[in-house]
């Protein structure tokens, strides 16, 4: 699940689990789950609760950190004020988006029942979802797996 | 013909193909507005039944029978169906209005295949029986057990979306069905 929180189409904070074939040392620990974080009001990668440029290949992640944090605010200029979006990491599909005037949509998963609930219509949803999963697919991955983060 | 008012309709091919269905009219009372006669058809695959008495239909069971083979064979059904591994023993399709516009009516869409459904709420079914552009462009409410992750999920969604044709169809038997019905006890 990726959860991230943006204000007037700029990205707050994020956080993003991802799972690596070649492991990174953290703490000298070789380590294949990570966990991609952003921090509201401040402009650094963290991995594993760690500020990215402290770990060895540092450098690299920090390389990336403008260029990933503006293909989230892509994202995140799809909406006005404070908006706060869950998205599926498989499919990199959107499943809750709320905004300062409640929840936009809704995916819910009861049991084996999806219930879906939306203020608005299917075709705006599916305009919305597409884009944040474009971003996804052909801009944030592909940013992370050139420098290790990713795959 | 009379005025009425559909409040729920079911069509279902259950065990061994018999295909029967089951509608509830309200007739609104002409002096009092707040007051229906309620009328129950029922189909069990042998007989009409009309507030449980028989009703001859003659040839016009042929032309029901036709229109509800239809909504069985609705392309949400048939999606569905793609996502169950038993044989079949069950579709079904249900329409049940929910509340009333000056002319207009928002209904809530249930079909289903064997154990799978999937409802689709709240669309606005315009006077006199139609979905308009509105079907995709309104905020409306989707349940299903079909699908098993999100993306599968976004694929039904985008069928609802092209099945706005399908569905006036659909509503235009529903129509036809029920005016067969009422002509025949003679509303």
């Amino acid at each position: 699940m990726v959860v991230m929180t943006c204000s007037n189409g700029i990205i707050q904070e994020f956080s993003m689990e991802t799972r690596i074939n070649e492991p990174i040392y953290i703490s000298g620990v070789p380590t294949y789950n990570l966990y991609l974080e952003k921090h509201a009001h401040e402009g650094y990668l963290y991995i594993n609760g760690i500020r990215a440029k402290a770990l060895p290949g540092g450098a690299h992640y920090q390389m990336i950190e403008p260029q990933l944090f503006s293909y989230f605010d892509e994202i995140c200029q799809l909406f006005n004020g404070n908006t706060a979006i869950f998205v599926d990491d498989e499919s990199y599909l959107p499943f809750i988006i709320r905004n300062d005037s409640g929840t936009m949509l809704s995916i819910e998963i009861v049991g084996t029942t999806f219930v879906m609930n939306t203020k608005l219509g299917l075709d705006d949803i599916r305009d919305i979802s597409n884009r944040i999963e474009r971003i996804f697919r052909f801009e944030i991955i592909p940013l992370l797996k050139e420098v290790g983060l990713y795959g | 013909m009379v005025r009425w008012e559909l409040a729920e309709f079911r069509a279902e091919k259950a065990d061994k193909n018999i295909l029967g269905f089951k509608a509830d009219i309200l007739i609104p009372d002409e002096m009092y507005n707040t007051m229906h006669t309620l009328i129950k058809f029922i189909y069990d695959g042998q007989k009409f039944m009309v507030n449980g008495s028989e009703l001859e239909l003659g040839y016009s069971i042929y032309e029901i029978k036709r229109r509800l083979e239809s909504l069985l064979e609705n392309n949400l059904i048939n999606v569905l169906s793609k996502h169950s591994r038993e044989e079949e023993y069950l579709r079904a399709f249900r329409l049940i209005r929910m509340g009333v516009h000056p002319y207009d009516k928002v209904v809530i869409l249930d079909y289903a295949y064997n154990d799978k459904f999937l409802t689709v709420g709240d669309l606005l079914v315009k006077y006199p029986h139609s979905i308009g552009e509105e079907l995709c462009k309104e905020p409306l409410r989707a349940e299903t057990n079909a699908v098993s992750d999100i993306k599968s999920f976004y694929e039904l969604l985008a069928e609802i979306c092209r099945s706005k044709v399908r569905i006036n169809i659909d509503l235009n038997n529903i129509n036809e069905i029920i005016e067969i019905l009422l002509q025949a006890i003679e509303v």
